[in-house]
């Protein structure tokens, strides 16, 4: 059996919950003197989503640089040439410095830290597309 | 980013969700507003001063950033889960150490008796006894000045009848004086409940 407090206590949320959002309305200005601002909510629901597409955009490119990553490790591994190929572009451009030089030295922190200002979608693509072509 | 198999809504779906939730529910955030606001209200001293719309806010990022999770049987009632949610995230907030330090707020089936001009908080969980506790409330009602009306639909409200119709045809009063009559007794039940 419920208490007396725990049966209030529902009617009391019913009435949030349920009741014409008028009456709720006419109630928090009356008797609380308190007056819900929806722009202060749709303000808060538009900045919420923002940083929400931040978040999926920064897990897809964490989840893109471990794939791309390990996709070039095992090409190097495996001396296959549009992994190396890719690497070595990096080189020719001048962007590696002279640590990551040595191809079979590199792990595969080592290469995150290289791609990950590359636009990863183009890389990716770029490195399925031979696999396509070889099959 | 979507796993059909989980058993809780997650990724793009979830976000989905939520998003069709306040374009179909569209005063959903104030509800849930307008309850924290009367929860707040009965609070005499906020150390931390947050608004009823920052324990919203709070709680609902909770849900968009996996802090809190909705099952998927749970999408039907949304509303329900939401101010269930509502309850607790406020309750947690009021059983905190800054709060507490500074603060004492009445439990739930605690209730606040001065007689004699002396404060005393009796806590009615302790001795079980629905009927007394029953009593003592609607007592206490009366000593808020409470009409016969909003002591009536006081105990309709703890005897379990809660539809506001068959409270006004139990009664025989009009939706209106009930609208009113419960305006009143809810701001009553704000210095005895919470």
């Amino acid at each position: 059996m419920k208490t007396p407090h725990q049966n209030i206590d529902k009617a009391i949320e019913d009435f949030f919950l349920y009741e014409d959002f008028k009456e709720v309305e006419a109630f928090l200005s009356e008797e609380l003197d308190y007056k819900v601002d929806l722009q202060k909510h749709d303000k808060f629901l538009k900045q919420l989503n923002f940083k929400l597409k931040s978040e999926i955009n920064k897990r897809k490119d964490i989840s893109l640089l471990d794939v791309i990553s390990k996709n070039l490790k095992e090409g190097i591994e495996k001396n296959i040439e549009k992994p190396i190929s890719v690497l070595k572009d990096l080189i020719g451009k001048g962007e590696l410095s002279y640590q990551f030089r040595n191809l079979d030295k590199l792990t595969e922190e080592d290469i995150k830290e290289l791609i990950k200002d590359r636009n990863l979608i183009d890389l990716l693509e770029e490195l399925d597309d031979e696999e396509k072509r070889k099959e | 980013m979507t796993n059909p198999e989980s058993e809780f809504l997650e990724g793009e779906e979830l976000y989905s969700f939520l998003n069709s939730t306040w374009e179909n529910e569209k005063d959903l955030l104030s509800r849930l507003d307008g309850y924290a606001a009367y929860r707040l209200s009965q609070i005499k001293n906020d150390p931390t001063k947050k608004k009823p719309s920052d324990l919203v806010q709070e709680l609902i990022t909770k849900f968009y950033f996996g802090e809190r999770k909705i099952k998927r049987n749970e999408v039907g009632k949304i509303k329900e889960v939401l101010f269930g949610a509502l309850k607790s995230h406020i309750s947690n907030y009021l059983n905190s150490k800054a709060f507490k330090e500074s603060n004492h707020t009445l439990g739930i089936g605690e209730i606040e008796l001065i007689e004699n001009g002396k404060s005393s908080v009796e806590t009615f969980e302790q001795n079980h006894d629905h009927d007394l506790h029953k009593e003592l409330l609607l007592k206490k009602l009366r000593e808020l000045s409470a009409t016969k009306i909003e002591e009536n639909i006081c105990e309709c409200w703890i005897d379990e009848l809660l539809k506001p119709a068959d409270i006004c045809d139990l009664l025989c009063i009009e939706s209106k004086d009930y609208n009113n009559a419960r305006k009143r007794l809810l701001t009553k039940l704000r210095k005895i409940s919470s």
